[in-house]
């Protein structure tokens, strides 16, 4: 789960001067649980689901609905 | 009783639906329930709309109807159904959302399976765009729990994720090198 010791197990020959540091970040991150690398990957998948339904049209229903309640004033 | 809404008030509900329904999606986990829940949340909004002052933060307003209908549901289902926690986890995993990518179904698994309270905080803060503040006041909590509500299931999405994640490691370590280091 930690970025960490995939580098580790890692070709060691990959790593760029970019990554070093990353890891050194991520390291100090564990301290407050997660690594930063992990919480941007939450971070994206949770607003890629949230903007997949976002996306969507609007399903007629609702718009239909808020038409009924306009018309009757209340409904329900 | 509501027959005058603003022209512009209406607008403004459309204008949120879709992130309402996007809110009910991840919460409940479940298309059709989410949008019976956004079918009420309406139903309700409109018939309160007295008691939303224009001007303030609609989203907040819609969402914390939606919320409130959701945790309603629960803890009466909760009463009828002794392990409801259990049959909805289960209901879950045996029904995934069909709509979605690969790579976000075992995200949105793991989201399911975390407790309400901090699915809830995760999505207001995460992915809705309110801050902690905005999401305490949503679910009527302080701003502490709010907080501590969003480490806890980072924590555990993490855990869940990571433990099936060597594919990820691997993946997102070649992406960290090719993107280099300019990322977060």
């Amino acid at each position: 789960m930690d970025l960490s010791a995939g580098n580790a197990s890692g070709d060691a020959s990959n790593d760029a001067p970019g990554k070093v540091a990353g890891h050194g970040k991520a390291a100090a991150d564990d301290k407050r649980g997660l690594s930063s690398d992990l919480q941007g990957h939450i971070g994206r998948q949770l607003r890629a689901a949230f903007d997949e339904v976002a996306r969507e049209p609007i399903p007629d229903r609702f718009l239909q609905l808020l038409k009924d309640l306009e018309e009757s004033g209340s409904k329900k | 009783m509501n027959q005058k809404v603003s022209a512009s008030l209406k607008d403004a509900l459309v204008g949120e639906m879709s992130n309402l329904r996007a809110f009910a999606v991840s919460l409940c986990g479940d298309k059709e329930r989410a949008d019976d829940l956004v079918q009420e949340t309406l139903y309700k909004a409109w018939n309160h709309l007295d008691s939303f002052r224009e001007g303030t933060n609609l989203k907040a307003w819609l969402f914390t109807i939606l919320r409130n209908t959701y945790f309603s549901e629960r803890r009466k289902r909760r009463r009828e159904v002794e392990d409801a926690d259990g049959t909805y986890a289960a209901k879950l995993s045996t029904q995934p959302e069909q709509h979605g990518h690969m790579d976000l179904q075992d995200f949105r698994e793991a989201l399911a399976e975390l407790p309400d309270d901090q699915r809830e905080a995760l999505i207001l803060v995460g992915a809705a765009g309110f801050s902690y503040e905005e999401a305490a006041e949503i679910s009527d909590c302080a701003i502490g729990t709010i907080k501590s509500r969003v480490n806890r299931a980072r924590n555990r999405l993490g855990e869940s994720l990571g433990a099936s994640g060597e594919e990820f490691d691997k993946g997102l370590a070649s992406a960290l090198a090719s993107a280099g280091p300019g990322g977060r």
